[in-house]
């Protein structure tokens, strides 16, 4: 015998079976599983696997050493061009204009004379160009050339127009070699002086 | 050549099994099922369309086991329940049984009866919520026709008989507790 409950009970249940999804939820879930697989697809590619572990440290590796040549390389290569370039500057200054010099003041902050000084401190104290780096990096100016004496002026002018034999005098041996031979000239014209009476030791 | 063809056919079998079931076949023959199995727990159109996606990306981030899965429809029912149980606990149905019980008494009853077929509803639905957790579970999967007991059985670990007998056990419960 039915009961008179079972057939609400029946249809409760009927209808709970006979829902119908929402339109479109099966391209919705098709949608979002291909999302998921895309982003799982990059994730798996990304994920570490240990078998590839030796390559993979070896390519690093190799890298960085690498890398680490390229710097010492250009650093060295870096100093060597300062250097030959400070060579050239010097060798193409004349020598007669030295380096300008200046006095330069001792510090300029009052950390870096400062004894005991933070390690933070000596840090940027290193990074900073030492001022005779700075005197060397700057352009060489000539000195200025000042006039010359009058004396100066005639002693070039002699050089440069006076006779090889003129400019032979003007040496001190030479001068002096001549004044003896005059000296000695000059006395052969006189007779030598009679020499003095000898004392007999009689006193008038 | 013929044997080329079947060598071809061969490996893309072996492939096919290697992989395991298509996941978009998957959706396409179970997504419909799975709605209702999560409907009859969460009341809520929205809600159970949410579920039912879960449940389909926790099937592909188990894809790889998806060839030793012997019985699927059973598996993914189960999956379904456990991810709909979860659901209801965090979200409450209370809110969304007015809205739902006017879906279920529109398609059954003409419009004259609307409002009484609700009410008769309405408590039937609150009655089942009373029942014994097993109980009430073999009643509604009894409920979706694509299921048979063995299915039911497999989902909820027990024996076909020990479902019938919940099953039977459940509607004498229902027709006690129902008003007259």
């Amino acid at each position: 015998m039915k009961h008179r409950h079972d057939d609400t009970i029946d249809r409760t249940l009927s209808a709970l079976a006979a829902a119908t999804p929402p339109n479109g939820m099966e391209a919705r879930i098709q949608q979002r599983l291909q999302y998921r697989a895309q982003e799982g697809h990059v994730a798996r590619r990304l994920k570490w696997r240990p078998d590839r572990a030796w390559w993979l440290g070896m390519l690093t590796g190799a890298a960085l050493a690498g890398l680490l040549c390229s710097v010492v390389l250009i650093g060295s290569w870096r100093v060597h061009h300062e250097r030959a370039e400070q060579a050239a500057k010097t060798a193409a200054a004349p020598a007669s204009k030295p380096i300008s010099k200046r006095i330069l003041p001792v510090s300029s902050g009052g950390t870096e004379s400062a004894p005991c000084a933070h390690p933070a401190t000596v840090g940027r104290m290193r990074h900073r160009e030492s001022p005779a780096k700075q005197t060397s990096a700057e352009p060489q100016r000539p000195v200025q050339e000042r006039a010359l004496t009058r004396e100066e002026q005639q002693l070039v002018r002699l050089v440069h127009v006076a006779r090889p034999a003129e400019l032979t005098d003007l040496s001190f041996e030479a001068r002096a070699q001549i004044a003896q031979q005059e000296s000695t000239a000059f006395q052969k014209f006189f007779t030598p002086p009679p020499p003095p009476p000898q004392d007999t030791g009689v006193t008038e | 050549m013929q044997a080329i063809g079947e060598q071809s056919l061969t490996v893309f079998s072996a492939e096919r099994v290697l992989a395991g079931p298509d996941l978009a076949a998957l959706a396409r023959d179970y997504s419909g099922l799975l709605y209702r199995v999560a409907l009859s727990v969460v009341r809520n159109s929205a809600e159970a369309e949410d579920i039912v996606q879960d449940v389909f990306l926790r099937v592909l981030e188990r894809e790889a086991e998806l060839v030793r899965v012997a019985e699927i429809r059973p598996w993914l029912v189960r999956i379904t329940w456990n991810l709909a149980i979860d659901r209801r606990r965090k979200v409450r149905p209370d809110q969304m049984e007015d809205l739902f019980l006017a879906e279920l008494a529109s398609r059954e009853a003409p419009t004259d009866r609307l409002f009484e077929d609700a009410q008769r509803m309405r408590q039937v639905l609150h009655a089942i919520e009373r029942l014994p957790k097993y109980e009430r579970q073999a009643l509604l999967l009894s409920a979706m026709q694509e299921l048979s007991n063995a299915e039911i059985a497999a989902v909820m670990g027990k024996s076909e008989s020990g479902v019938r007998s919940l099953i039977f056990r459940a509607r004498a419960r229902l027709r006690e507790r129902l008003p007259d």
